[in-house]
């Protein structure tokens, strides 16, 4: 993305003294630096980390030794030996000893490892459900804006009618409704690849079945969220079309769509990013809201959310285990904060309400 | 006004229908129901079974019936919880999260707006740059990460407050603080943001000019103005509140009725589902509706619009 195409409407070719672009004034910008290297940090630890490491290697196998008192009464009191808080040592199912920075949970799992695990997971659903629903909202946005009249009238009507409504009430019927359907699909799909001796294909569909939950999480997010986007852009586009490139384009004879493509997106690129950058954060509170509920992501495979009521419901009167909810907590805020922050700092370069 | 509340009032009552025969057809439709999910049934015993369950027909008079029995208010019988109507369900649950939902909305409209406006008063001060990054935080932490935190602090380190249940005054306070938090940030967002902005206007100046304490400039002629942003929230404010009870139901142990909702979901129980999901859209339209009004009533511009 150049810097033309970043500052909507200018024209080509910056005298010294001229105002900066907004990449300029994000770069200048200490806070939205920090969140980016944050966000990045975040993002090569989660999708790095858990595919190359192996897992059995960190979860615990056995208690070290008695060890301390409290871990003594721990084990007395639950009588579930695996709970380690964080820097015990550790050893794994392969025999390698570690140190467990951030403890074990209920089954010897090692925290650290499931944070990130579960990382790749909320951050998986939030992009992928996001970029989903920007598609959506540009589409309609644009068709509103550009076409206007009825076709706008119509589609604005509709967004309004489904802003009233909670968006997580909607996410919550769709997924419980979508899941029934998502079985029967892979179920099929599966069959049908049997009938017809397709082993790669067969053994693509069983690759998926576990990642169910997380692609119906990911199309009901996609398909709620676009609400916003679709007004912004919308707005966006009744400014853009009464630029004179736009009716020259028009005079030119180019077809709407090539106009739409051509024309308008380019200078949507940055509105869009700025607002994929802050329906991400939107889309991993649901999920994790829907996951705390358990009408999310189902063990065995883990998320934010379902860490998150692990460690809600290993907070109890007898034995706190802190850090089974401290650890998903810092980790989700974290991120959360770092692509506000960032989605803030984007808005507030490119000047986009 | 009539005419815009009118119309406004039509299309909320459209949103209702939508939502509750999207879910009807959701859940009659999608794979895996109720019955299906019992392999041993025979066609007959299927059969027999969606009589009993008026879930025969086409899928257009089940819906139809269904919404003649809703109006009638008979909400049927749970799938699951067999011999307790719907209807005794919720209406069990629904004081205890109305209580919680209230008494949230009034701290979360309270504290946010008092947060706001003293932000506001000390324009760039500590007090406004402390406010404003705590709500900030409370904006980005969710319910089901500061509920469990507060109820380790304050009910299993310092043991002031009971971790959960619902047994009294005493057990409504964390939830309703939890629940009210991340709504009361962004109301004293809202507040501060709109505060600062009606402090400039002229007749805020001439209010001072006539030497009235800057208490009675602040609070008997900005607020007055600057409380509009906040009222046009109390919509998603309320529902935001009715979702989010949800989880702080399930940190806290609440017997409310979003238990029932979850459950609901997690039991395939669809009549269950589809009463609850009746209440909260009923809810949804009827307070929309009530904060549409009050903004009428409020900001006499609002006429422009019809």
């Amino acid at each position: 993305m150049s810097n033309a195409a970043a500052s909507a409407i200018s024209a080509s070719g910056r005298a010294a003294g001229d105002p900066l672009t907004g990449w300029q004034r994000l770069r200048q910008d200490p806070l939205a630096m920090v969140s980016l290297a944050v966000l990045i940090f975040f993002a090569l630890i989660c999708f790095v980390v858990p595919p190359v490491v192996d897992h059995r290697d960190w979860s615990r196998r056995a208690p070290e030794q008695a060890g301390s008192s409290q871990e003594a009464s721990i084990r007395n009191e639950t009588s579930n030996f695996t709970f380690s808080p964080p820097g015990t040592m550790v050893t794994g199912a392969h025999g390698v000893v570690y140190k467990a920075w951030l403890g074990t949970e209920a089954n010897g799992r090692d925290v650290l490892y499931r944070v990130l695990a579960g990382g790749r997971v909320s951050l998986l659903i939030g992009l992928c459900a996001a970029a989903i629903s920007l598609f959506i909202g540009t589409l309609v946005g644009m068709t509103a804006g550009y076409y206007g009249g009825k076709v706008d009238g119509f589609l604005m009507r509709l967004v309004d009618v489904l802003y009233a409504n909670p968006r997580v009430l909607f996410v919550i019927i769709l997924t419980a409704g979508l899941s029934g359907y998502m079985t029967a699909m892979l179920d099929h799909g599966r069959a049908f690849a049997d009938s017809r001796n397709w082993p790669a294909v067969k053994a693509w569909v069983d690759g998926l079945i576990p990642y169910k939950r997380t692609l119906i999480l990911i199309f009901s997010l996609g398909f709620i969220e676009w609400l916003t986007m679709a007004r912004i852009v919308r707005g966006q586009v009744l400014v853009l079309k009464e630029q004179p490139f736009v009716a020259a384009a028009r005079v030119l004879g180019q077809s709407p769509r090539k106009i739409m493509t051509r024309h308008l997106l380019p200078n949507l690129w940055t509105i869009i990013l700025t607002y994929l950058t802050l329906t991400v954060p939107v889309v991993v509170l649901d999920e994790s809201f829907l996951s705390f509920l358990g009408l999310g992501i189902e063990e065995p495979a883990s998320s934010w959310g379902t860490l998150l009521k692990d460690g809600a419901s290993a907070v109890n009167p007898l034995v706190s285990r802190w850090w089974l909810l401290l650890t998903p907590a810092v980790a989700m805020t974290t991120a959360l904060l770092a692509l506000n922050f960032l989605g803030d700092a984007l808005r507030d370069a490119f000047d986009v309400h | 006004m009539g005419r815009f509340l009118l119309s406004r009032l039509l299309s909320l009552a459209a949103v209702l229908v939508l939502v509750l025969t999207m879910t009807f057809v959701l859940f009659r439709e999608s794979p895996g129901g109720p019955f299906t999910m019992e392999r041993s049934l025979t066609a007959e015993q299927v059969a027999a079974k969606e009589a009993y369950y008026k879930l025969d027909g086409s899928l257009a008079s089940q819906v139809g019936r269904w919404w003649m029995d809703a109006l009638r208010g008979d909400f049927r019988e749970s799938m699951k919880s067999r011999n307790f109507t719907v209807g005794e369900i919720l209406s069990q649950s629904l004081p205890v999260s109305f209580t919680l939902g209230g008494v949230s909305l009034v701290l979360a409209a309270c504290g946010g707006i008092f947060a706001g406006v003293a932000a506001a008063s000390s324009r760039n001060g500590w007090t406004d740059r402390l406010t404003m990054m705590g709500a900030l935080l409370a904006i980005s932490l969710p319910t089901f990460v500061t509920g469990p935190l507060l109820a380790l602090v304050f009910a299993l380190m310092l043991g002031w407050l009971p971790v959960g249940g619902w047994s009294g005054v005493k057990s409504l306070i964390l939830p309703s603080v939890c629940l009210a938090l991340p709504y009361g940030a962004y109301v004293a967002r809202l507040m501060r943001n709109s505060m600062v902005e009606v402090l400039g206007a002229d007749f805020i100046r001439t209010a001072r000019a006539k030497g009235l304490p800057e208490r009675q400039v602040v609070y008997r002629h900005a607020l007055k103005v600057a409380i509009l942003p906040v009222v046009s929230y109390l919509g998603p404010l309320a529902a935001g509140l009715l979702t989010g009870s949800v989880v702080v139901e399930s940190i806290f142990g609440i017997p409310g009725a979003g238990q029932h909702f979850v459950n609901s979901i997690l039991n395939k129980d669809g009549f269950l589902l589809m009463g609850a999901v009746a209440v909260y859209c009923v809810l949804l339209v009827v307070l929309n509706f009530l904060v549409d009004v009050l903004y009428c009533v409020l900001d006499r511009r609002i006429r422009l619009y019809e």
